[in-house]
């Protein structure tokens, strides 16, 4: 009797210790996985290098936009085209029917809002530095009324 | 005498399991909450390079290759505004699609359109100093020391506001907009922004315009 009992406890500390270590790992693995969130699948933005190429290969280097993404949806009839680029540089913004100039501040930031045509629109930024070389953007955006 | 050892044992296991679940579950919801957030509303432009029962793959302006998916409620316009299928569509159409695109671009069609190939934007920028002008034309010098003609006329638009034809003289750095002609180096012009004058000497002389 006294030996059945001793085997039992035995058995049930065995597996409760594989149970235990099989935690301890799981909980391991959990915790390096939330320090190093790029283990996990990370969602690929829209502002890397391959969704808004620029046929100057340094331009996104030079100028940087924030806003609009290329290739947005549009609600309204508007769009506020926002970046960065070397400080106190004259811009030029196309869009499909007019032209737009500005200089941006001494901190290289700019903002504009451009009117859309109904349909995509071809937007273009266009930087030009102290010494007259241009660096451009492009960015498309469909304005819409339609809901999508 | 067992039954106490094993439940105190399922007991304290309980809790650790408990909190993996959890955990677990926290990190699906976040997954799907994720996936959720990351379609966005987008809207491609391109000719299609590609077609199958139900998708499409298109190569934009970019010279990038979009894959579009096309289910049945997809609203599909022909030129002139005619409705239509997936079948009506062909390689080489140009079409603007709009919908749900995830991380990858790639783009559930809630409504697409058969366009017409987008024209070229033929509009250029030349930024330079002024170096000469006639009656109809002023002369700038670029980055490049190159020269440009640029033909000014009525139509010509001028910023900063109240800038005129007439006071651009030699020495003004201005940004001048419009399309290349026949001839080369020129410009047909139709936006001067004006970004610098020069610097004003104690003794100047005015050269009118004619």
């Amino acid at each position: 009797m006294r030996k059945d009992v001793v085997i039992a406890i035995s058995i049930g500390l065995v597996i409760g210790l594989v149970i235990t270590y099989g935690i301890w790992i799981a909980n391991k693995s959990l915790k390096l996985a939330q320090n190093h969130p790029g283990a996990s699948p990370t969602p690929v933005t829209t502002s890397s290098p391959e969704a808004s190429p620029s046929p100057n290969p340094s331009a996104n280097s030079v100028l940087v936009i924030s806003s609009p993404e290329d290739e947005s949806l549009s609600e309204s009839a508007t769009v506020t085209i926002k970046g960065q680029t070397i400080p106190n540089s004259d811009l030029v913004f196309f869009s499909e029917k007019s032209e737009t100039f500005l200089k941006s501040d001494a901190r290289g930031e700019f903002s504009t809002s451009v009117n859309l045509e109904t349909g995509y629109n071809q937007l273009k930024i266009i930087v030009i530095d102290a010494s007259g070389v241009e660096y451009s953007v492009e960015r498309l955006v469909t304005y819409t009324t339609s809901k999508i | 005498m067992i039954a106490p050892i094993l439940l105190s044992l399922l007991l304290t296991l309980a809790t650790p399991s408990g909190t993996i679940r959890d955990t677990v579950k926290t990190k699906v919801d976040e997954q799907i909450a994720e996936i959720k957030k990351a379609l966005t509303k987008k809207a491609f432009l391109g000719s299609i390079s590609a077609k199958t029962d139900a998708t499409l793959t298109i190569i934009t302006f970019k010279n990038l290759t979009r894959t579009i998916t096309v289910p049945p409620e997809t609203i599909i316009k022909l030129t002139g505004g005619k409705e239509g299928t997936l079948k009506d569509l062909k390689v080489a159409d140009y079409i603007l699609v709009m919908g749900d695109a995830d991380t990858q671009n790639n783009l559930t069609a809630k409504r697409l359109l058969v366009i017409g190939k987008p024209p070229e934007d033929k509009r250029q920028v030349i930024f330079g100093t002024v170096t000469a002008f006639t009656s109809k034309t002023l002369t700038i010098t670029n980055s490049k020391n190159e020269k440009w003609t640029l033909s000014i006329s009525s139509a010509t638009k001028y910023t900063p506001a109240k800038t005129t034809f007439k006071e651009i003289d030699p020495g003004y750095k201005i940004i001048a907009v419009g399309t290349p002609a026949s001839t080369a180096n020129t410009l047909t012009t139709t936006r001067i922004h004006v970004v610098s004058k020069p610097i004003p000497t104690s003794t100047p002389t005015p050269t009118p315009k004619p």
